[in-house]
């Protein structure tokens, strides 16, 4: 089997990729970047074959990706950054077909979730979302935030990863300071600010339905003291976790999302939530793609990956623990820089 | 066997220390035992069992039972030596390592000289009078003058936080406005340092000095730093692509600054140093910081050779530091690595690099 694995600097793709390493060990695994820099191609024994390909956004993008489509024989894809899945989904929508087998959410989905802004309006006046404020530097809306969100409040870029432009923001003099150091950033969100616990999670549907369901606690974060907002993109210490609840409000969530866009959830999907100081859950963000941790979560039974490629190869019946996943073990993770994940019950803490 | 104990095991640098040893330290290797200890309970190094053979949660430098546990772990582990890498307790055990209830081997610097360093304003007060380091301002937020920084810096200058590390608090700025800004968004932050903005290359030293003799020196090009977009300047503690490279002139500077400095507080220099600098305009390098520890891609260094953490452990144990040559590192050109989260760092040429597929 072949597998070609898109963004592969990046650690979710890296993540990918060793999982599949360790399930398929005679699997080939193509992996592609733009960046010439990527760490994925270096890494000894990751992938087998690496191309530098174009950027998404170039117009030979296509010729080359075809080009190693056919040439390498490939049987399956896992597309990651979200600027490629908004590719992929376009030529979709263009062609009615993939160049090869790849499980990818509809291209308007993927759109309106990719975006903060775009999310919040398709769940505005829903309890899915915490109360909140689109602005831009040159439209700050001070008295709507004011009137509407209150202080202190969140605020963070619309699109983006790794926390990017966020912070809690205690008055409006902070607020103007934010969008005065950070006014190449176009457009930001603005939150009411929650005090509870960040969970998330990650889910797999086909065809409309969601056939796996399974969630976290994601408590401390990587080298979070660079960040102002102490939050960045990576989880250095996560629960794995049980909670009925959450995996219940996600599901509900994305029905309210689809309902309300006319179409059917398909692919991997991972919130990102926050507890107001009720307990109540409250979507900050939904990805269109697998999270850092999905091997770590594989290893703990929850195998996402693994699943991808049943369906993919036309296996959907072999995948197994359908519906919502209940972890064995206390399961904690711990993730740094220089180290791979590490995988514990939390009683071993 | 030497049984050492090493602090700090949740940060990458202390785990980085232990690697260069057990992974490239050849049969000496086999002759150490390392046991870490750190105060968060949820770090990855204090469950890295291929790393070390115990670990212990301990107390924060700062907390009264601090020496109370580090005594009872050395105690109990019939602790040899110990390798202190975090700066916090590099200050802590360097003013009060007489707390200590079993001899152990040490290799700290003299307290008045890493206190000198570890605050960035004393550092350049302590350089003043050479051209080593920028023109800079120390600044007190709640009381300055633009025109006052920027008649000392230029208008265009580097802020940041006279303590703390991965560039805490650092910005470039170019207006009032944003200065003012900056500090509001930073009010925790009671001092600032400002410095002629120095746009070369970003650049590092390590020196290793056993009782005021130089033995091993190492350099490096940061050029790119992992996860950069969560921090406003871009600049994090941890480089994510880097160069190693041979510049004596960064070795020379570093040791005369290191030197300078030591005998200012009348001791010799002690320890292992990592010295930061960055080029201005016409490529001279300058002095920006000078850290009382190994850097966390100290792996990178011993992967390619210049395994200076074996060669501390040696001179603590096997050999008398008095005896042993002065080492500067070399490396093949175009020697590189690369860091991230989730992975070990990987050492390369830059002639390895591929080509874009057209």
């Amino acid at each position: 089997m072949n597998i070609l694995i898109s963004g592969i600097g990046g650690p979710t793709p890296r993540s990918i990729a060793k999982r599949i390493r360790k399930v398929y060990p005679n699997c080939n695994i193509i992996g592609i970047d733009a960046n010439k820099k990527a760490l994925g191609f270096y890494m000894k024994g990751l992938v087998d074959k690496h191309y530098i390909v174009p950027r998404a956004s170039e117009s030979n993008y296509w010729d080359v990706i075809n080009k190693i489509i056919s040439e390498d024989k490939i049987d399956l894809a896992f597309i990651q950054p979200e600027f490629e899945v908004i590719k992929w989904g376009e030529l979709y929508k263009e062609k009615g077909a993939f160049p090869c087998p790849v499980l990818l959410p509809p291209l308007e989905l993927a759109k309106a979730l990719m975006n903060k802004a775009l999310m919040a309006d398709v769940l505005e006046g829903t309890e899915y979302i915490p109360k909140t404020v689109k602005i831009s530097p040159q439209e700050p809306k001070y008295d709507e935030i004011a009137n509407k969100v209150g202080y202190p409040c969140w605020i963070r870029a619309t699109v983006g990863s790794g926390g990017l432009g966020s912070l809690k923001l205690n008055s409006q003099k902070d607020l103007e300071a934010w969008l005065l150091i950070h006014k190449d950033i176009k457009e930001f969100t603005v939150s009411e600010f929650l005090t509870g616990r960040h969970l998330a999670n990650q889910m797999l549907y086909i065809d409309g339905k969601c056939i796996k369901n399974a969630g976290l606690h994601c408590a401390e974060y990587v080298m979070a003291d660079i960040a102002p907002s102490k939050v960045t993109g990576n989880t250095s210490f996560g629960r794995l976790i049980n909670e009925e609840k959450l995996l219940t409000f996600c599901e509900d969530c994305i029905d309210v999302i689809s309902k309300k866009m006319g179409l059917n959830p398909h692919g991997v999907l991972s919130f990102d939530l926050k507890e107001d100081s009720n307990g109540n859950l409250k979507v900050t963000e939904i990805n269109i793609r697998h999270m850092a941790y999905t091997g770590i979560m594989a290893s703990a039974g929850f195998d996402l990956i693994n699943d991808t490629i049943l369906y993919l190869t036309g296996k959907k019946d072999e995948i197994k623990n359908i519906g919502h996943y209940s972890f064995d073990k206390d399961y904690v993770f711990l993730r740094d820089v220089d180290i791979e994940p590490i995988l514990m019950c939390e009683k071993d803490l | 066997m030497k049984r050492i104990l090493v602090t700090g095991v949740g940060g990458p640098t202390p785990r980085a220390f232990v690697r260069a040893v057990k992974w490239h330290g050849g049969e000496t290797a086999n002759e150490f035992e390392f046991i870490g200890v750190d105060c968060n309970p949820y770090c990855s190094g204090l469950y890295d069992y291929t790393l070390f053979s115990k670990t212990f949660l301990i107390p924060p430098a700062s907390h009264k039972d601090y020496w109370k546990t580090i005594n009872n772990v050395i105690g109990e582990n019939e602790i040899d030596g110990a390798i202190v890498l975090p700066e916090l307790e590099v200050l802590e055990w360097s003013k009060n390592h007489s707390n200590l209830t079993r001899k152990i081997a040490l290799h700290l610097p003299d307290y008045k000289l890493a206190e000198k360093l570890y605050n960035k304003y004393t550092l350049h007060k302590s350089l003043e009078h050479s051209d080593y380091i920028p023109k800079y301002f120390l600044i007190n937020p709640a009381e300055y003058s633009y025109e006052e920084i920027t008649s000392k810096t230029g208008n265009t200058f580097w802020v940041r936080a006279t303590e703390g590390t991965s560039g805490l608090a650092s910005l470039k700025i170019n207006s009032k406005k944003v200065l003012s800004e900056w500090f509001l968004i930073n009010s925790h932050i009671k001092e600032f340092l400002a410095s002629e903005y120095l746009p070369g290359r970003n650049l590092t030293c390590k020196l290793l000095f056993f009782n005021g003799r130089l033995l091993r020196t190492a350099c490096a090009e940061r050029i790119q730093y992992v996860m950069s977009k969560s921090s406003p300047s871009g600049i994090t503690g941890n480089t994510s692509f880097g160069k190693l490279i041979n510049e004596q002139a960064l070795v020379d500077i570093s040791k005369n600054a290191i030197e300078e400095i030591a005998s200012g507080v009348n001791c010799l220099p002690h320890g292992m140093f990592t010295v930061d600098l960055k080029e201005d305009s016409k490529g001279t390098p300058k002095i920006t910081e000078i850290n009382i520890r190994h850097i966390a891609f100290t792996l990178v260094f011993a992967a390619a050779g210049a395994n200076i953490p074996l060669d501390t452990l040696t001179a603590l144990f096997f050999k008398n530091p008095e005896e042993m040559d002065l080492i500067h590192y070399e490396f093949p050109q175009k020697t590189i690595f690369f860091r991230d989260v989730d992975t070990y760092p990987v050492l390369m040429n830059e002639s390895e690099i591929k080509t874009i597929l057209s």
